[in-house]
């Protein structure tokens, strides 16, 4: 009965959907008070009636109640509990439901919290909003209704694909959906900006935070993605170019410009209409995203949805949406008053320099990854487009982007100082070329170039420092002195400062395992060692064992170092019971220096074991840049003042004055 | 009934809230520009407040504070009264839709493709169920549940084994015999059934375990007609065709006068000795009437074995529309369709195996002469 009634209030919300965007729409368009304030009870219903609905899956999860299809063909009885949960987004049905929750999440959102935006323009963004989750309410509701029932329940479930059954997998979608769906609230407003042809100056008030918290989800969502590949996959890489990776990483690209636009926008109300242009791009290629996963026109882990009816469905609401948005932006964006002027070498200069990098990126990285699809829809050859492509293009755009990165936050606003930024940036340089000499210094081997790509890392680094301590005058005034302006700083300012910081750590981090990664690839017997980076490895056997729904082979590795055991390692390879699949558990030595990483292999006709061993140094640097993009994100949003850009006077006080954040 | 319940209040709850704003007093939009006007206010008041607390520069909030009056100075002087146009009447055809149209479309939609008043099965509650009430996927669940807490129970996997043989599931019904057996021991009844699962699992191919399985149930049961008829049916796939026929013989010559069997018996001899070309059903793709067991066969009704004899046609048919170049699987689809009487069908299919087998002159030449046999040339 729960799941019936979850049926029902998933058919009531594409109803009140369907409500919440026309009415509102019509309400500002005859400006009558009453059509728009529909909006509001329909977008807090529209989210308790998906919020139902998505509850009645997960209690048919829970249950193990086999009555529903897809329950039936996703999960087994024997299942840990944690992964009943998690399996209700684990398919392609159940993935969508939690889709259009959160859209209706974000939508509800703008309902509740939006009494500072002029009528008409929230009338007219939940209408957008709504259409968003009209059209993929059709889509579960026509081709994937996760509620489907079977007269006759078989006696178990077909079992969740064990590679999924992971920790680090099991939250990545809804990071990863908070992401991408996050930035269809930018889409709305950009799209109800252009139906009103003006954008009010609530409107990037509104843009920012919402598009810095879908960023801020993304980014999590992507390296939580990336850490699981890393371990899970067992061949101890953590980012392969695969389309479907590509495919998140595309909207976080243009959502990283946005963020940036953004912020032009809401402080100096520049930029409007390149800001509502990649609005409408950035949520275009989540669409996209979302496309190239749930379509299965590709064949990679990722892909357990292959089924034309939905793929070309899909393909149906990018094209609305997109080309839509598109075209809409071509006819009405001239009737747009176009912001403030500024000069080149400005904040809002080094932003659009910023923007132009990663836009490019961004189309490098489609390309790569729309090209094999292309090819083959053509002319049937498969092809794939892997690192090296990636690494000759998209590298190098990179290259600028970090070298500029440190001087944006030090320009003024409106007109800024080269020079003077430059003569500030000087301890930074100083500080990465003595990294250059001393990562030479360190290293025997590896490419000659990856030395400059760490002194790079280190640049970012110290220039997001630098910026810190410029504006705390570290040095030139007292300590009491610092330590107030180092309180008053904004948490923005913080928020920028660690969001940097972690780029920084990142490049780093990706630079020493891609460079001065070690690699062993041996057939141990019991009692055999192995040397890996500073470490002697000792096999001491393995022995099966049972999971809770799974048996393994389990091994056992002493680690050593200076003739002391730091660790014991027991990488295993499973076979799940439902679905009978293999999988790879790797045993990883984490440090700061490194991880140390071991997966067993194949058992050999003599008793040995293929071993696979990595040192991979400074690793944990990546997903850790990531998480403290994360936070500095987090630090900003919370800074929710007003927020004005003032450009400096010329000719201004002696002491040049810390811009308002 | 309390489904129902919920479901009424749910719909009319949300037609209520949706409608309500509608019954309300039309209010004076804010002008646009009043709302921009009220941002540059709100930004003008924090500004003073960061410099009273001492976060702002003097100047610098001075600097905002010019920055906010030159926006405040770009505006549009004339405030764009697009004038509320009057109340044109979409409120109350609006209010009455809505008020219709909510509960009236969910409900269809949801009688469309809902399952209304379907309870939720709970794996619990099922295998909570008196074996009465108890479905057989029920009964298999609940053994499942038993045998994952005591696998040793060879009773269990007794029991349980017959029926994923009778659901199909072979490997798991391979599995289960085989698990019995080595906790109960060997009886004739548990080692045919392990073999005749493992056949099934292998598409009718007898493979070796099955084959030692038989053997054994042999030794105590030589007279067993069961193994003895796989066994022989081994014998042909490998192609040992003298020793399957006599095998046949032996057989033929053994069984009681209303044996169900006996003509399968004698299909396959005729088929192996006939001359036109044998066809080792067993080892085709499709499962034929070889692929499966003579005793599950014998055990249908006339319908059911017209309908699996139909059904197998039928598929036999599709995959020819593929491989029109298989000849074997011509042969095959006319003398089908000549036994059921299809005659139609036959010379359709005629026809087209002519045209399929164009270049396999030894292929055409076999079809031409079933055709002659069958008098389908005419």
């Amino acid at each position: 009965m729960i799941v019936e009634f979850g049926h029902f209030a998933l058919i009531l919300a594409l109803l009140v959907a369907t409500v919440q965007m026309v009415v509102p729409a019509a309400g500002a368009r005859l400006r009558d008070s009453r059509m728009i304030a529909v909006g509001e009870p329909a977008a807090v219903s529209q989210l308790l009636l998906l919020l139902v609905a998505f509850l009645a899956l997960m209690h048919a999860y829970v249950t193990s109640d086999f009555s529903v299809a897809n329950v039936a063909a996703n999960s087994h009885s024997t299942k840990p509990l944690i992964y009943k949960i998690s399996g209700v987004w684990g398919n392609h049905e159940g993935s969508m439901l939690l889709w259009v929750l959160i859209l209706a999440l974000f939508g509800a959102a703008v309902a509740l919290f939006g009494d500072n935006l002029p009528a008409t323009l929230k009338g007219n963004v939940l209408a957008v909003q709504a259409s968003i989750s009209v059209a993929f309410l059709l889509f579960l509701l026509l081709t994937s209704n996760p509620f489907e029932r079977l007269p006759v329940p078989p006696s178990d479930g077909q079992g969740l694909n064990p590679i999924l059954q992971d920790p680090a997998l099991a939250f990545h979608p809804p990071f990863l959906y908070v992401g991408y769906v996050g930035f269809s609230i930018a889409f709305s407003f950009a799209i109800a900006a252009l139906i009103e042809g003006r954008i009010d100056a609530a409107w990037a008030r509104w843009v920012r935070p919402w598009t810095l918290a879908a960023w801020m989800f993304l980014t999590i969502g992507i390296a939580m993605g990336s850490w699981w590949a890393y371990y899970e996959l067992g061949w101890g890489g953590w980012w392969f170019w695969d389309p479907v990776e590509n495919a998140s990483f595309m909207p976080w690209l243009a959502g990283t410009a946005l963020l940036h636009s953004a912020l032009v926008m809401e402080k100096r109300e520049a930029l409007k209409v390149w800001t509502i242009l990649l609005a409408i791009l950035t949520f275009s290629l989540s669409l996209m995203g979302t496309f190239i996963v749930r379509s299965g026109v590709l064949t990679s882990v990722h892909s357990f949805a292959v089924d034309p009816a939905r793929g070309v469905f899909i393909l149906g609401i990018l094209v609305l949406f997109a080309g839509g948005g598109l075209l809409m932006f071509a006819l009405r964006a001239k009737e747009l008053r176009i912001g403030g002027v500024f000069s080149p070498i400005s904040r809002e200069g080094s932003l659009v320099l910023n923007n132009l990098l990663l836009v490019t990126a961004t189309v490098t990285v489609l390309v790569g990854t729309l090209y094999p699809l292309v090819l083959e829809g053509l002319t049937g050859d498969k092809i794939s487009v892997g690192p090296p492509f990636f690494n000759s293009t998209f590298v190098p755009l990179m290259i600028p982007l970090f070298l500029a990165l440190p001087f944006g936050p030090l320009l003024a606003w409106k007109r800024g100082d080269w020079l003077a930024a430059s003569q500030r940036m000087l301890a930074a340089a100083v500080v990465a070329l003595v990294a250059l000499v001393a990562s030479y210094a360190l290293t025997e081997r590896g490419p000659w170039l990856a030395p400059f790509a760490i002194a790079l890392g280190v640049y970012v680094m110290a220039g997001a420092l630098t910026d810190w301590a410029w504006r705390v005058k570290l040095g030139s005034a007292g300590s009491e002195e610092v330590w107030r302006r180092a309180r008053n700083l904004p948490r923005s300012a913080y928020g920028t400062l660690l969001s940097h910081f972690g780029v920084g750590l990142m490049v780093i981090g990706i630079t020493a395992t891609s460079a001065y990664r070690e690699e062993h690839i041996v057939v141990m017997k019991p009692g055999d060692h192995v040397a890996v980076g500073r470490y002697d490895v000792t096999f001491k056997g393995a022995a099966p064992g049972r999971g809770p729904n799974y048996r393994e082979d389990i091994a056992q590795f002493d680690v050593a170092r200076d003739g002391a055991i730091v660790s014991r390692l027991a990488p295993s390879k499973r076979l799940y019971d439902a679905p009978p699949q293999p999988t790879t558990e790797s045993g990883i030595h984490a440090t700061w220096r490194g991880d140390l990483y071991i997966v067993i292999g194949d058992e050999q006709k003599d008793g040995g074991y293929t071993v696979r061993a990595y040192f991979n140094p400074l690793v944990r640097f990546i997903w850790f840049g990531a998480l403290i993009m994360f936070i500095g994100g987090g630090l900003s949003l919370t800074d929710r003042r007003l927020r004005v850009g003032a450009p400096i006077k010329r000719r201004a006080s002696p002491v040049a004055p810390v811009p308002a954040e | 009934m309390l489904f129902w319940i919920a479901t009424a209040l749910m719909a009319v709850g949300v037609t209520w809230a949706l409608t309500r704003p509608l019954l309300g007093e039309r209010n004076e939009l804010r002008d646009a520009g009043d709302a921009d006007i009220a941002v540059y206010k709100d930004q003008l008041a924090e500004i003073e407040t960061d410099r009273a607390r001492g976060a702002l520069p003097a100047t610098e909030a001075e600097q905002a504070r010019a920055e906010i009056a030159r926006r405040l100075l770009r505006k549009p002087i004339t405030s764009e009264t697009a004038a509320a146009s009057s109340d044109v009447g979409f409120i109350k055809p609006t209010y009455l839709t809505l008020t219709l149209a909510l509960p009236v479309v969910s409900l269809a939609l949801y009688l469309a493709v809902g399952a209304p008043g379907m309870p939720g099965q709970p794996l619990d509650e099922r295998l909570g169920r008196t074996v009465e009430n108890a479905t057989t996927n029920d009964l298999v669940a609940r053994v499942e549940a038993r045998l994952r807490d005591l696998p040793e129970d060879g009773r269990g996997w007794d029991a349980i084994a017959p029926v994923y043989y009778s659901l199909g599931r072979y490997e798991e019904a391979a599995s289960a015999f085989a698990t019995a057996i080595r906790i109960l021991g060997e009886t004739p009844t548990r080692l045919q059934g392990f073999a005749n699962a493992r056949i099934r699992a292998s598409n009718g191919i007898v493979p070796e375990d099955a084959r030692a399985a038989m053997e054994q149930v042999l030794k105590v049961e030589p007279q067993r007609p069961e193994p003895r008829i796989w066994l022989a049916l081994a014998k042909e796939q490998d192609g040992k065709k003298s020793e399957a026929i006599s095998d046949y013989r032996a057989l033929l010559k053994d069984a009681p006068s209303d044996a169900p069997w006996k003509g399968f018996l004698e299909e396959r001899i005729a088929g192996l000795e006939g001359t036109a070309p044998a066809n080792a059903p067993a080892a085709e793709n499709e499962p034929g009437p070889g692929g499966m067991d003579p005793a599950t066969i014998a055990a249908m009704s006339q319908q059911e074995r017209q309908d699996m004899i139909n059904q197998m046609v039928s598929r036999l048919a599709e995959r020819m529309k593929t491989t029109t170049h298989d000849a074997e699987g011509w042969l095959k689809l006319i003398r089908a369709y000549q036994t059921l009487g299809r005659k139609d069908d036959a010379l359709k299919a005629l026809s087209e195996a002519r045209a399929g087998l164009k270049a396999d002159e030894t292929g055409l030449k076999s079809v031409n002469e079933l055709a002659r046999q069958l008098g389908l040339e005419g």
